[in-house]
């Protein structure tokens, strides 16, 4: 019942659908880190405009569902004059979303650092970007790499929803080859695997990771 | 570009009913999901080594694959391979049951055994049989310490129910597809969209908030936590 050879035959399909996949999401933690770096430092500013609006704009992107951003980024935005390809409409909306994420990660790290670190710095003379750059950020990533790996696996199964706005994505290789051969059970099967292979190798890096990097603990 | 109102007004019954389906859907999948979730948690736990193996890779299965893939499954590859078919509502409930299963699984495992193990000792130790020990020892305790996990769990769940409109599930993001459909007009309708996602999810974490002050009153104890 089940015909493998439609799974030997769209092989090649399928492997530049793991390819898009991970690259779509590499893209976005690649623009969603720095973006999110910048959101979590704003967010602690004593300036209660910017803590407001980046407070808000984490609270919208979590509180709605990535589907819903990915239309608006793809459908709304032409109206405003901003018309995007599948694909920079995918990474747009894949990033603004990693970066809301990434913003509450990196202010979890920097709050973590112990208060005197800071003070001490301070009373040494050091200004406060100096004091954030060479003190504080430097000692997030113990905290913050474990759980921007676990970010990047929720990233890789939310980027399946960018086939639904047509991005060249697994799902949508999946979708691809039910479309020429119109046969559901051995594509969904092959790309279910393939997802859970690509999460678990990513949680098993993480987990090693995160030993490595606590090991001075 | 200025916002159509006049639009906005004529479709909101239709966005409210979507609204109403996401929230219905949601609130099945987490009774269920809680359920299975709870069938999850003691299978790891029990001392049946590949029932408990089994039930690993479950959990890691449906954490490794996306909800979309998920629902697909459900929803074409299944009953393809029984050679029937489901409909959409039923099945989208069930992919949503299934996934949240695997999440508050792990949730109600690590509160079962953040318990002290001295309770459970007590009570069988009183003569209370295992599954009444489970029901009135163990699992007002885990509920109480995981509300504010379940509750999280739940805005989860409002967001990924999104994803069934894939399936043809006809919930809010479905209805502001077939708006867009007929009316050509994105930017409300999503606008919308998001709009009533936001509202939802936030009326749901505020309740949790209020509920959480009112139970975690008697809770001072447990630092665990």
């Amino acid at each position: 019942m089940i015909d493998w050879g439609v799974l030997v035959r769209y092989s090649p399909v399928l492997i530049d659908g793991v390819k898009g996949t991970l690259y779509f999401c590499s893209a976005a933690l690649v623009i969603g880190l720095p973006l999110g770096v910048a959101l979590a430092v704003l967010r602690l500013t004593r300036h209660p405009l910017p803590r407001l609006l980046v407070q808000a704009y984490v609270e919208v992107i979590r509180s709605t569902p990535f589907l819903v951003q990915a239309f608006i980024v793809y459908y709304v935005l032409p109206e405003f004059g901003l018309r995007l390809t599948a694909s920079s409409a995918g990474v747009l909306a894949l990033s603004a979303y990693a970066a809301a994420y990434v913003a509450e990660i990196v202010r979890g790290g920097i709050e973590a650092v112990p208060a005197g670190q800071v003070e001490a710095a301070r009373s040494l003379g050091m200004p406060p970007a100096l004091t954030l750059r060479r003190i504080v950020l430097p000692q997030i990533w113990g905290v913050a790499i474990p759980a921007l790996t676990n970010h990047y696996i929720t990233l890789i199964k939310e980027s399946s929803l960018l086939s639904v706005i047509t991005v060249a994505e697994l799902t949508f290789a999946g979708q691809l080859i039910l479309g020429r051969t119109f046969r559901p059970v051995e594509p969904y099967l092959a790309i279910t695997v393939l997802y859970w292979l690509i999460n678990a190798l990513l949680a098993e890096v993480s987990a090693r990771l995160e030993r490595r990097l606590t090991a001075y603990r | 570009m200025d916002l159509d109102t006049a639009y906005l007004a004529r479709v909101a019954p239709l966005l409210l009913r979507g609204a109403y389906i996401t929230l219905l859907i949601s609130v099945a999948g987490i009774a269920a999901g809680t359920l299975l979730g709870l069938a999850v948690a003691l299978l790891r736990l029990s001392r049946h080594r590949i029932l408990a193996a089994l039930t690993g890779v479950y959990v890691s299965f449906i954490r490794g694959t996306p909800f979309l893939v998920q629902a697909m499954v459900v929803f074409y590859v299944i009953p393809a391979l029984l050679n029937t078919k489901v409909p959409a509502l039923p099945a989208g409930i069930a992919a949503l049951a299934l996934n949240s299963a695997a999440f508050t699984g792990e949730l109600l495992r690590a509160g079962i055994q953040s318990l002290p193990r001295g309770q459970v000792e007590a009570a069988r130790a009183l003569g209370l049989p295992a599954g009444r020990t489970l029901r009135r020892i163990v699992l007002p305790q885990v509920f109480r310490i995981l509300l504010p996990a379940l509750t999280n769990e739940f805005t989860v769940l409002v967001k990924g129910s999104s994803i069934l409109s894939v399936i043809t599930v006809v919930e809010l993001t479905r209805v502001g597809q077939q708006l867009v459909n007929t009316e050509y007009r994105p930017v409300e309708t999503y606008l919308a969209v998001a709009l009533l996602y936001f509202i939802i999810n936030f009326g749901i974490s505020r309740a949790a908030a209020a509920l959480q002050r009112r139970t975690g009153a008697g809770l001072q104890g447990a630092a665990t936590w």
